[in-house]
């Protein structure tokens, strides 16, 4: 409740909350009710039936009815704005009293940031266009989201989502990344669908949590880790605790604090380590970079930039970097990366820039 | 997910631009409806075509129509949400010059009360009986037409439409408006 609340305000959210406002109408005050829900309804039809004829010419002769008809039509679309700029949030957790709301279902998927569209040259480019706050975070209760939600994923770049699921368990999630829940009493599962998370799982002996990326499936009892499915070879960092990853049909691989697995080009994996406070860096929009090549470097760059980075060069495979890059201040990060790399940057508009590494 | 690039073919592409060629009128006509301004309805139909074309590139869009409609729907409405939160800086003054004063961001006011909106409205989804919530969530998040939400929970058309109607009565109290 806002600070301008008065008294007559929480005096009015607690009667609706009993729904025992219909109380002390007056007659005028009813009538406009009816009106109000006669709009209501025709607006719940109109959204069903977005493209009826009949249906528009009924809303348009409606309106014109009465300035009081027009007024009650108007009110019914601020109300569905408002509703629909909160929705995706009732779902999500960030609200935090809302957790233990999740549909019956209890399968939920996660979006963030926007990666629009993928071509040729550049597996990854993005849109520029348009950031609605509101709808930042999308979800929703079946498996085959991505297509539910196409009209919400339109969200901000750069952005990092964190989660509380109803079972503790912490979740952030980087950049244009997407994440499917399934929770049951008997399991809880992750599915990575792009992007990267990091997960601080909360212990339950009884219902082992899993996360799966691509044909990754990582295991997990009570711990921190990072997985990151960007270029689609996942790669599983841990910050604390023990998990178990299998990728594809190979072998199992036990993985401890300031373990990581990557994927190399043949598809085996391979174990390295890491400063684990260095771990998923991202949330907090550091990224620590050990002897990576240049191209890698900016493919984690580019979904925290507003607008395209086209990369080119021999020098993205053979060139390697090292630091520590503000992903919030993606420009800094490429002029860093400038000063050690024959690397030059052409900004066609405020929106589009090439890289070339030589 | 890492499709290869061309996972639309062109057929595919063209489909959609044939159907969005046919449609155009309707998504307009749908979008002024929404919010009220005939020239604004068409910057928001091409947005619309923009932000679809750029999904159809990443993935297949399983019902065209249906998620072109939903993008017009939901950027029809936010347009609305940011015209009146806009409105509301002025509504008080009621000096016939202050709407021409150009304003990029909502006062800290009005953002306050659009916060405090939300929340309202989170409070009352969560506070809705069970049946209604789902089918509420299911019709607005989802998309689900009133149809395919009755048949999710075993309930004629006119009994989700009733439920959603309802849920969004409720929305409405809670934000109190309309009184």
């Amino acid at each position: 409740m806002g600070p301008h609340a008065g008294p007559h305000e929480r005096a009015h959210r607690i009667q609706t909350f009993d729904g025992k406002y219909a109380g002390s109408m007056t007659g005028e005050d009813r009538n406009m009710s009816a009106l109000d829900r006669e709009a209501v309804d025709l607006l719940v039809r109109l959204d069903d039936r977005p493209d009826d004829d009949a249906l528009h010419a009924q809303v348009a002769q409606w309106q014109e009815r009465s300035p009081a008809h027009r007024a009650s039509w108007g009110r019914a679309l601020d109300l569905a704005a408002a509703v629909e700029a909160a929705l995706p949030l009732a779902l999500t957790g960030t609200h935090p009293d809302h957790i233990a709301t999740l549909p019956a279902s209890r399968k939920v998927t996660l979006l963030s940031g926007g990666r629009r569209w993928q071509g040729g040259l550049v597996r990854r480019r993005r849109v520029v266009a348009a950031v609605a706050a509101a709808a930042c975070l999308g979800l929703v209760l079946l498996p085959n989201v991505a297509l539910r939600l196409q009209a919400r994923d339109i969200t901000g770049t750069g952005e990092v989502r964190q989660v509380v699921l109803e079972d503790g368990t912490r979740v952030a999630l980087g950049p244009d990344s997407a994440l499917a829940f399934d929770v049951n009493d008997r399991q809880r599962s992750a599915h990575l669908l792009r992007g990267r998370a990091f997960f601080d799982v909360a212990h339950d002996k009884d219902r082992p949590f899993r996360v799966l990326a691509d044909d990754t499936v990582v295991t997990v009892l009570g711990t921190a880790f990072e997985v990151d499915d960007i270029s689609a070879k996942a790669s599983v960092a841990v910050r604390r605790g023990t998990v178990a990853v299998k990728y594809g049909p190979a072998g199992t691989m036990v993985l401890h604090k300031g373990d990581v697995a990557t994927r190399g080009p043949d598809g085996h994996a391979r174990r390295g380590s890491v400063r684990a406070d260095r771990i998923a860096g991202w949330i907090d929009g550091r990224m620590f970079v050990k002897d990576r090549p240049v191209g890698e470097v900016l493919e984690d760059l580019r979904p925290w930039y507003r607008g395209y980075i086209l990369a080119r060069g021999p020098g993205l495979a053979s060139r390697r970097v090292t630091g520590i890059y503000d992903l919030r201040n993606p420009d800094a990060a490429l002029a860093a990366i400038a000063k050690v790399h024959p690397l030059r940057v052409t900004r066609l508009t405020p929106w589009v820039k090439i890289v070339s590494v030589e | 997910m890492d499709q290869p690039a061309g996972t639309v073919t062109g057929r595919k592409a063209w489909d959609n631009f044939g159907f969005f060629v046919e449609n155009r009128a309707a998504l307009v006509r749908y979008a002024a409806a929404i919010t009220g301004d005939a020239a604004q309805a068409e910057d928001i139909v091409q947005d619309a075509w923009g932000r679809f074309t750029g999904s159809a590139q990443q993935q297949t869009i399983d019902d065209p129509k249906r998620f072109l409609y939903r993008i017009v729907r939901n950027l029809a409405l936010d347009s609305r949400r940011r015209r009146a939160l806009e409105g509301r800086l002025f509504a008080d003054d009621g000096g016939e010059d202050l709407h021409q004063i150009a304003s990029d961001q909502p006062s800290a006011q009005a953002q306050v009360e659009a916060a405090d909106e939300l929340a309202r409205v989170l409070d009352t989804v969560a506070g809705l009986p069970d049946r209604t919530r789902r089918a509420f969530l299911l019709n607005r998040v989802e998309g689900l037409t009133l149809v395919e939400v009755g048949a999710r929970l075993g309930l004629s058309k006119s009994v989700a439409h009733e439920l959603v109607a309802t849920a969004l009565e409720r929305c409405r109290k809670a934000l109190g408006r309309g009184r």
